[in-house]
């Protein structure tokens, strides 16, 4: 039988969070995907969203005395993909290990997180005083994780404030190596003409579901040429050119209700060279296939 | 007695208050073609008024002219909200005039001011049908109508039946007429009824809810209004269907001089679940209503991003005035998203106390020099001073406002504070834990209270029943119930919040920095506890609400 992939959303929103009635549909946490992947617990970044799936690990834990391990990976460290890791509630528990990647240095990594524990900003005294054991690794291409096979590419996110590599943004292809199916995740990324967006596309081509950010509405973007996000057209546009079998549209504005998502969908489905395009905006707690397959007959 | 004291509309607009009858004035000059015609008060259904100069209705006007429409065709309905906060103006929109007449109105009502008092601002499709008591039979022929528009009402019976089943009070059903949206509305509830919570939960759960407006009347209950979607898709073509624009202001009245709105109540993170949509989930951040040229704020969590969106860069005034209450991610967060930080014209100004280890000021920029901020590094414009403050210091902002400052039992420099303007008293306590043996959690809590444990908790308890002393309203960190208080991690219990109140003789409390994991259900049970002993000391008790506003002082 082959491995059934997919993925996740525990948090959709960027910058920050924006909590409330209006957001229920397309959610309100900032940015958080687990992989679903055998038993493994496989998460991208920690944005808010986190804190709800520990919520759920949490009765795990205290009712099965599950021991929890999490394989944590991050993008980059703006708040909004790191903010939720102090409330992850599996931290505070001495049999839980945390395994945190990402392309930049260890040294990077934890000074990045270590900031989240700082004791002038919260209750903690440093990420070290957390009970949980957590393991830092500079990820290598190619790694693989019980068969799921991870590689990362720089993406165009706000490169005016970068000095060094520790400071890039990068986009994630994980690919089943055993039935193939594949995903890449980019929630930030800038998809204007240029070298870092015609890799991407090199890199993306192929994948079955693509994740895409597209923080901005076409109007928004021309104010904000530059901060390091896309508008859905452009999302979209990255999407037929990398072939990919569906979108998901992700790293919503904070203001942006669902009304208006259900409104923008309409018009981008209304554009003609949209039409053999399957995407959505990327719903909180929803679950997506990798690869949707279809049923034989 | 004359024609007009029978007259439900004139008597109504009287009752407003002043600063509604101005803006209604301000709406009457800016209707088209509106003139003063010669009064004929017994032939007024729904006219537009006439002010004196002291905003005193003296006439209510008509449109005048042969083949023109009536002002009552095109401002169909003029009525005040139940709790007299503000008015509410119907447009019929097939009216040529009627897209002006709304742009107007909606202008006049903002004044140009670009947060304005709405408590709702609201566009439907509408023909209004109102029900009060025989509903199965008015059902029926409201889904029969809808059959007829070829809609199908998604359960709409269904939807009826569940509420005549929950809801033997007086209530209404409003339909728009475009099928859109089923409004209902519940008068008479109180809040610490149980019947809310769940009610919205399960309305949300079996038909999803679009949106929730609740008003609070002058006797202390609810009127709810909730608005269900019955179709996916509402089309945008109404003609033939009468449509109505609803605006409905509120006017500083409701706070008085002196208010508070919480735009964010909860502690520790900012949550966002279906079940959490009656308090809100941004963590905390509260503005004072004043009638002053400046705003006043306490902490910035991501409430203050939320309240940011709406006022935008460019807000009417140009000075901001912060309270901080300590520097955790919860009373911070929101600062980085606070719109008016990003326009040259605007000075904040911050009170904050610093800690041995670094000064508000550097944490403050601390947040932007790490390579973690989302928004571009060098885009804050505004001019930003820091003003340090110590526990027990008091001092004026503008010379209107007194502050005075109380170091709480939570980690860090952490201050409650007491702000008094005109006459009215607010006391801001979080986030504060029980002093106790082995939780002293202040900096320079241990070290004060040296050998005599007991003495030092005895003075800290009876320094803050002092610091909160005949407070009109307490705003109090309760983020614990009994059951699940752990006192080292720095927050109260409702039950501990009221000790403190009944000892300082404080008029109302309001619990505050609810747990990020509290249903709506959860928040509610909190007072509901709280009520019995509540009341034999004479205090009101409620829970913070984002959005909501409070007057200080009660009447």
């Amino acid at each position: 039988m082959e491995d059934q992939v997919s993925l996740k959303f525990w948090g959709t929103r960027g910058l920050i969070s924006s909590p409330g009635k209006e957001f229920t549909r397309y959610g309100g946490n900032t940015q958080s995907i687990q992989i679903l992947y055998r038993d493994h617990l496989i998460i991208i970044d920690t944005g808010f969203g986190i804190t709800n799936l520990g919520e759920q690990l949490i009765g795990e834990i205290l009712g099965k005395k599950r021991q929890v391990t999490a394989h944590i990976f991050f993008t980059h460290f703006h708040w909004d993909h790191i903010q939720g890791l102090p409330f992850f509630h599996p931290i505070y528990f001495p049999n839980t290990t945390l395994n945190l990647y990402s392309p930049c240095s260890k040294e990077a990594t934890h000074r990045n997180l270590d900031l989240l524990f700082d004791g002038s900003y919260s209750p903690f005294a440093g990420i070290g005083s957390m009970p949980s054991t957590i393991n830092y690794h500079q990820l290598q291409q190619g790694f693989e994780l019980d068969g799921l096979r991870f590689e990362f590419l720089q993406t165009d996110h706000g490169l005016q404030a970068i000095r060094n590599t520790d400071d890039y943004s990068f986009a994630y292809k994980l690919t089943c190596t055993g039935s193939g199916h594949s995903t890449c995740i980019a929630t930030d990324h800038e998809a204007r003409p240029g070298k870092l967006n015609s890799a991407f596309i090199e890199f993306a081509r192929g994948s079955h579901l693509l994740v895409h950010d597209a923080q901005f509405n076409e109007q928004e973007y021309e104010k904000h040429t530059g901060w390091g996000h896309s508008s859905s057209s452009m999302a979209l546009d990255n999407a037929l050119a990398i072939g990919c079998d569906r979108c998901l549209l992700t790293h919503h504005a904070p203001g942006r209700t669902d009304e208006e998502i259900n409104f923008h969908i309409e018009e981008l489905k209304s554009e003609e060279k949209y039409h053999n395009l399957a995407f959505d905006f990327a719903r909180e707690e929803e679950i997506y296939k990798f690869r949707l397959l279809r049923k034989s007959a | 007695m004359d024609n007009e004291s029978h007259n439900p509309i004139k008597q109504g607009i009287n009752s407003f208050s002043g600063f509604v009858r101005q803006r209604l004035r301000c709406l009457m000059a800016s209707v088209p073609d509106l003139r003063i015609s010669e009064n004929d008060p017994s032939n007024n259904l729904c006219p537009l008024l006439h002010l004196d100069e002291s905003n005193h209705v003296i006439s209510l006007q008509e449109l005048p002219g042969a083949g023109q429409r009536d002002a009552n065709q095109i401002v169909t309905m003029v009525n005040a909200c139940p709790d007299d906060t503000g008015f509410r103006v119907l447009i019929d929109p097939e009216d040529p005039h009627a897209s002006q007449v709304a742009g107007n109105l909606i202008s006049a009502i903002a004044g140009g001011d670009p947060d304005p008092d709405f408590s709702s601002f609201l566009m439907w499709g509408s023909h209004t049908q109102t029900w009060t008591k025989d509903f199965q039979e008015e059902s029926n022929r409201w889904l029969e109508e809808l059959r007829l528009r070829g809609k199908v009402a998604r359960s709409a019976r269904e939807c009826i039946g569940f509420i005549i089943e929950y809801l033997p009070e007086t209530h209404q059903l409003q339909a728009s007429s475009d099928g859109s949206f089923l409004s209902l509305i519940f008068k008479g509830l109180h809040r610490e009824s149980h019947l809310l919570p769940g009610l919205l939960s399960q309305l949300d759960r079996d038909w999803g809810i679009h949106s929730v407006l609740i008003s609070q009347m002058a006797d202390g209950a609810l009127q709810v209004m909730i608005r269900i979607p019955m179709f996916r898709d509402v089309s945008p073509d109404r003609r033939g269907i009468q449509c109505v624009l609803s605006v409905t202001a509120t006017s500083p009245a409701r706070t008085g001089r002196f208010g508070i709105r919480l735009h964010g109540v909860r502690g520790s993170r900012p949550t966002h679940k279906s079940h959490m949509i009656l308090y809100g989930g941004n963590s905390t951040c509260a503005q004072f209503i004043i009638d002053q040229d400046f705003y006043l704020f306490i902490d910035g969590g991501s409430g203050l991003a939320a309240a940011g969106r709406s006022m935008g860069s460019s807000p009417k005034h140009k000075r901001f005035f912060f309270l901080m209450t300590h520097t955790h991610w919860d009373h911070i967060l929101g600062f980085p998203f606070f719109n008016p930080f990003y326009n040259a014209d605007n000075h904040f100004t911050f009170f904050a106390s610093n800690t041995s280890q670094s000064s508000f000021k550097e944490l403050f920029f601390g947040l932007r020099q790490e390579n973690n901020l989302p928004v571009p590094i060098d885009a804050l414009k505004a001019t930003v001073a820091f003003n340090q403050v110590k526990p027990n210091e008091t001092f004026e902002i503008e010379g209107k406002i007194k502050v005075s400052c109380y170091q709480l039992n939570h980690q860090g420099i952490t201050l409650g504070y007491r702000v008094s303007y005109d006459d009215a008293t607010c006391c801001f306590i979080t986030d504060n834990a029980p002093i106790g043996e082995g939780n002293y959690l202040g900096e320079g809590m241990e070290e004060a209270a040296g050998g005599d444990k007991k003495a030092f908790e005895e003075k800290f308890n009876d320094g803050l029943a002092e610091f909160l002393r005949n407070a009109d309203t307490v705003i109090f960190d309760t983020h614990f119930t009994p059951e699940n208080l752990k006192p080292d991690w720095g927050h109260s219990t409702p039950e501990q919040a009221l000790e403190f109140c009944i000892k300082a003789k404080v008029k109302k409390l309001i619990l505050f920095h609810h747990a990020p994991e509290d249903t709506d259900e959860d928040i509610s049970k909190k007072v509901t506890n709280l009520l019995q002993q509540a009341k034999e000391a004479g205090i009101e008790v409620e829970a913070a609400q984002e959005g909501k506003e409070w007057k200080i002082k009660s009447a």
